[in-house]
């Protein structure tokens, strides 16, 4: 089972490289445009992703962040999160995972929190390995 | 002019926005130009139509012209009713007659006339062999309701009608039958299909929705414009799943094509199959009967909802064949049972 390392590659020379992973293309899209056009003192790289396992590629750079982009109203977003957790080494939840829950807002028309998953559902199952608090508190977009 | 009449022509000019007055009055033919250039359009509402009342009953507006400006107002404002779809079918060994619009009028108003005594018939022809048939429906002992009309569209050359959906429903197996009899036909089915747009209904019904034309986009290449790829041109952003998400966009483009989808407001599903489910022991599974339920998809466009389900990441693609044969079966509305 192919499982995402943090230290298996040499890191590039001035380089950052991020990978976001959601199901909503034209949403991760959105957000690595957006993510290019701030300063970054290292040259910055985004790949986009739906799912972990990544197809194989020798020629990745060594990734340095994890996004993962859920939509609190997609019960599918969710799924496919917690399948790719499974794809991710233990050691990456030092600093180096990050989750992004979108759809926070008000829905129009219904009243109360937005229905769909709850943030502390990703908590469940890799991160518990660590400790009882998330690695990095999600954020809303 | 009669009370009643200029009342009528009233009502029916008051719902006429000021921005469309002069074309649907254009449309009329029933003012002059003279009389209309006397009107000032930029008056309040209500002089306006103080005025075009005056200057219809100097003309001596019948019910007829009356019922006339309404099936104009109804032709801009389609989207106002709900329109159902007819097929209707010759018997086994029936010739294949000439059509003959003025025998059919007659034959048609003959029949309801017949039928109810009191009833206003009213015809426009349009294009393509249409015509617009208007009916205000009265009883043996009440005159017609001119405010709650039903509108037919009868396309002459083919098998189909399209009705306005109203709320006096006794009177549409007489409406069925006088549309069988005067186009000389033997028998009329309404179709599942039913929405506000017109042209989509006409689009699907007589499947003429498939059809590409030539944008000034043709200069781009025909894979990168139909892949619907955003081409990214930032080299540092890299697709792990490229690969998939073509064939996504392969498979989008083969069920849907590449030309605008006919628009529907909604997909109704009628399910009478029995429950099925992995958990073991639940008490549903041991029903016997089937479970009842009703799904309905609802969107102002509900066929490029449904093309962009795949490509967004929410949906898996291919979709389901019952979402996806829409136009194909010309459906919206399904019954489901155990085969």
């Amino acid at each position: 089972m192919s499982v995402l390392r943090p230290l298996d590659k040499l890191p590039s020379l001035n380089t950052a490289t991020i990978l976001l992973v959601g199901t909503e293309d034209a949403l991760l899209q959105q957000l690595a445009d957006s993510m290019l056009k701030e300063d970054c003192a290292s040259e910055l790289k985004v790949h986009l992703a739906k799912s972990l396992p990544l197809p194989s590629s020798v020629n990745r750079p060594r990734i340095d962040l994890i996004v993962f982009v859920v939509n609190l109203h997609s019960k599918y977003s969710l799924q496919n999160t917690e399948e790719s957790l499974r794809h991710v080494d233990a050691s990456f939840f030092l600093g180096k995972v990050c989750f992004l829950a979108t759809g926070g807002g008000r829905l129009s028309g219904h009243h109360g929190a937005a229905p769909g998953a709850r943030a502390a559902d990703l908590r469940w199952p890799r991160a518990r390995c660590l400790s009882s608090e998330p690695a990095v508190p999600a954020e809303k977009l | 002019m009669d009370e009643t009449v200029a009342e009528f022509i009233k009502r029916t000019i008051l719902k006429i926005p000021l921005n469309e007055l002069t074309t649907i009055l254009k449309a009329w033919d029933f003012l002059s130009e003279n009389q209309l250039q006397t009107v000032n359009f930029r008056q309040r509402k209500e002089s306006v139509v103080q005025h075009l009342i005056h200057l219809c009953e100097e003309k001596r507006a019948s019910l007829n012209d009356a019922a006339l400006l309404d099936i104009i107002y109804t032709q801009f404002h389609q989207h106002q009713k709900v329109w159902d779809v007819f097929q209707m079918s010759k018997g086994p060994g029936e010739d294949v007659d000439l059509f003959d619009m003025k025998q059919f009028k007659n034959s048609f108003k003959k029949i309801l006339q017949r039928a109810l005594k009191n009833v206003t018939v009213s015809f426009r022809e349009t294009e393509e062999n249409a015509v617009w048939i208007r009916i205000a429906w009265g009883t043996q002992y009440t005159k017609p309701n001119q405010y709650k009309p039903t509108y037919v569209v009868y396309y002459s050359q083919t098998p189909y009608a399209f009705k306005s959906s109203s709320t006096l429903r006794r009177n549409t197996p007489l409406l069925g039958q006088a549309l069988t009899v005067a186009s000389k036909h033997h028998q009329i089915v309404k179709m599942d299909l039913r929405s506000r747009y017109l042209d989509s209904l006409k689009a699907i019904v007589f499947k003429q929705y498939n059809q590409t034309f030539e944008t000034h986009n043709s200069a781009t290449p025909l894979q990168e414009r139909s892949l619907g790829l955003d081409i990214n041109m930032d080299s540092r952003i890299t697709h792990e799943n490229i690969v998939e998400k073509e064939r996504v966009q392969r498979i989008t483009q083969e069920t849907f094509g590449d030309y605008p989808q006919p628009q529907l407001e909604f997909a109704q599903y009628k399910l009478e199959t029995k429950f099925k489910s992995d958990l073991n022991g639940s008490i549903l599974a041991e029903r016997e009967e089937p479970l009842r339920c009703l799904i309905k998809f609802s969107s102002p466009h509900l066929l490029e909802a449904l093309k962009s389900l795949a490509p967004a990441g929410i949906a898996d693609a291919p979709l389901s064949p019952l979402l996806t044969c829409i136009p194909n079966k010309r459906k919206n509305y399904f019954k489901i049972r155990d085969k």
